[in-house]
């Protein structure tokens, strides 16, 4: 086994110790794949430490990266943290157009990390070529390809398990970004967790295989950061490609052998909807010890109906699938499933859990229930509570604010002592999310904060209402946005004040056109109300909870209000029959 | 390819991309703005895949950027560029 590192910046120095024909792969758009193997990872991150201080570049310094392929993206990442350089990683430019939006979040990004230099992609440095302006720390932006083929030693400076690895902004946030402090020591401590405690990874037998981005958590740290620390051999497919391709998904798997791997909701519907019988036939996924899920509540038929294909006709095991909970301010995970269990769900009484937060079996056959996934256990040195809204500590089965402390918690937000406040309070952070314990186990129900997720990407409402309220003929201030329950996750709703619209058909799709142009999102439903229509506390504040709620019940306002499809009844209030009939209903 | 069988296959990727919608899409041109056939950025890019896969071609990244109606994307399919 790896000693135990006290920092990421030792663990890539040594990475080629101890299992040097380990290796990380590398596959670009195409699919052609490079094999590094962990003694040429470390040559190539050192040669590439010497060509960040050739660019002036001192510990502690800030340094955004905006880079699709993944060799680009791993081999820099990882050079920055042996010379202490702090990384900021942010997504490329996705999609048609939108660039403008595109360019303007970055900035704003890039100017709260007062970042010096931005590492881009080369086909994207005439794009982002504004952002040298507009961003006044700034100094340059650097294509990615002028970095291979660097040679020499670096100086190395004396890296601490407190000082701060790269900031991790939270994805959503527009108007007001947030740069999580990620240590050292917080990443030595998660990735200790999540390879030895939660997912028992074994460098000699276990490989992981990963599509998922790498400026997000669930990518850089689990599939980059852990396997570093403690000699796991990954292939990374371009994030692009899986969604371009997304049987390359499961293909990569079969071909590599590899037994790990992580995803979102949404990537499992989408994986089971593409297979085609030719491919079903081919795959062996027997190789396959765990199938992570995460960063997006989890459907628990999505992940019954993704067993069922792929255990049927590749071999998947039937307990392979392991619902995870976590958050970028607790580094990454918090608690995951025992990778030798099935999966476990708790079937509760909706009634009496939507209105007392209790969980408790249905009373009897008739009633509606509801039923939570369990996202495992929590790590050791890790303590996760339930907190009522006065800061008191609920006991198991009572549904709570779910608040954490331990190793992994990150030190707070980058220059942002208001937000830091907020979140971390008397030693815990406050994660925003709601949730039980039962049986040892953390169960996530919904969020305190009006967060929407749709497709494993955060999205504060604000910024969807504001844009719906440029539309002409909004009531401007008198937009909500909110999620509603789908088969594949959540999709998002936006309720408006309108005055004096005739035309209520152009009007919708206006709506959601604007938030489509300005956040590349796709609105499921526009409910129209007159005014007075969104319910709003004495003061005139609106009431999201409220109105998503009456809107999953039917009977928000009346003009435009639709009857919520089935899957959203396994949120609202006690339907007539039992509501897991319906939800499988519409997973065709 | 005459625009009606680009059309058609433009068709084709939104009907699998989107399954539950595809009949909102019949009445699509090349005038049809990508933004108003409400996609999300993973659907948009589902729909490019499954293009790319049946022309059997990679279109260049820095060319999406500039495809803001199926008129571009047809001239994309075409041409490999988008205007």
């Amino acid at each position: 086994m790896l000693p135990q590192f006290t920092t990421v910046a030792e663990a890539i120095a040594n990475i080629g110790k101890y299992f040097p024909e380990n290796d990380f792969v590398f596959q670009d758009l195409a699919g052609d794949e490079t094999s590094y193997t962990f003694v040429r990872v470390e040559a190539e991150t050192a040669a590439r430490g010497k060509a960040m201080q050739d660019l002036g570049l001192e510990k502690g310094d800030r340094v955004g990266m905006i880079v699709i392929e993944p060799e680009d993206f791993v081999l820099n990442f990882l050079a920055c943290l042996r010379v202490g350089v702090v990384p900021v990683p942010l997504y490329p430019p996705m999609s048609f157009g939108a660039l403008d939006a595109y360019a303007d979040r970055t900035a704003r990004v890039l100017s709260d990390a007062g970042a010096r230099v931005t590492l881009v992609s080369k086909r994207l440095h005439s794009v982002l070529g504004s952002l040298v302006d507009n961003v006044p720390s700034l100094e340059a932006l650097v294509t990615v390809e002028s970095l291979r083929g660097a040679t020499g030693t670096p100086t190395y400076p004396t890296i601490e398990p407190d000082d701060l690895a790269f900031l991790q902004y939270t994805s959503g946030s527009t108007a007001d970004p947030k740069g999580v402090m990620v240590t050292h020591a917080s990443l030595v401590a998660n990735a200790k967790g999540i390879v030895t405690e939660g997912l028992r990874l074994d460098p000699t037998v276990d490989k992981g295989a990963s599509w998922l981005p790498l400026y997000h958590d669930m990518g850089l740290i689990g599939f980059v950061i852990a396997p570093v620390c403690h000699g796991i051999p990954i292939v990374f497919i371009p994030t692009l490609r899986f969604i371009k391709r997304p049987n390359v998904w499961m293909d990569t798997i079969h071909r590599h052998r590899a037994t790990t791997s992580f995803g979102p909701n949404f990537a499992y519907a989408l994986a089971a909807r593409k297979a085609r019988p030719s491919d079903l036939e081919s795959w062996d996924l027997s190789c396959l010890r765990v199938l992570g899920c995460g960063a997006e509540p989890i459907q628990p038929e999505t992940m019954r109906a993704f067993t069922a294909l792929f255990a049927s006709n590749c071999g998947l095991p039937d307990n392979a699938i392991l619902p995870a909970y976590g958050m970028a301010e607790a580094t990454l995970a918090i608690s995951l499933k025992p990778s030798n269990e099935p999966f476990r769900t708790v079937v509760v009484d909706a009634e009496s859990f939507q209105e007392n937060g209790q969980v408790v079996a249905p009373l009897n056959d008739d009633r509606a229930v509801l039923e939570h996934v369990g996202c495992g256990v929590p790590f050791e040195g890790h303590e996760v509570v339930v907190m009522n809204e006065a800061g008191v500590v609920l006991g198991n089965d009572r549904e709570g604010e779910i608040c954490v402390r331990g190793p992994s918690v990150t030190p707070g937000y980058f220059n942002n002592p208001t937000a830091t406040q907020a979140a971390f309070r008397d030693g815990w952070l406050h994660t925003g999310d709601l949730g039980f314990l039962h049986e040892g186990q953390v169960y996530i129900t919904g969020r305190l904060k009006d967060l929407i997720i749709v497709n494993g990407r955060n999205v504060h409402p604000q910024s969807v209402e504001w844009a719906a309220a440029e539309v002409e003929g909004v009531r401007q201030g008198n937009v909500v946005a909110f999620s509603r329950p789908s088969p594949s996750g959540e999709e998002l709703v936006v309720v408006c004040e309108t005055m004096g619209v005739e035309d209520k058909e152009a009007l919708r799709r206006d709506v959601a056109k604007q938030i489509q142009r300005e956040l590349s999102l796709a609105t499921a439903d526009v409910v129209f109300l007159e005014r007075g229509g969104i319910p709003k506390t004495s003061s005139g504040k609106l009431q999201r909870r409220k109105t998503r709620q009456q809107y999953l019940d039917g009977t928000l306002g009346s003009e435009g209000t639709r009857t919520p499809g089935a899957a959203s009844r396994r949120i609202a209030k006690p339907a007539a029959r039992p509501v897991m009939a319906d939800a499988k209903s519409t997973l065709s | 390819m005459t625009d009606a069988e680009i059309i058609g296959m433009i068709q084709e990727a939104l009907a699998d991309v989107a399954p539950n919608r595809a009949g909102e899409f019949n009445d699509i041109t090349v005038s049809t703005t990508i933004e108003s056939l409400g996609l999300d950025s993973i659907a948009t890019m589902e729909m490019v895949g499954f293009l790319e896969e049946r022309v059997d071609t990679t279109f260049p990244d820095e060319e999406l950027t500039a495809v803001s109606t199926i008129g571009h994307l047809a001239n994309l399919i075409r041409t490999g560029k988008a205007a």
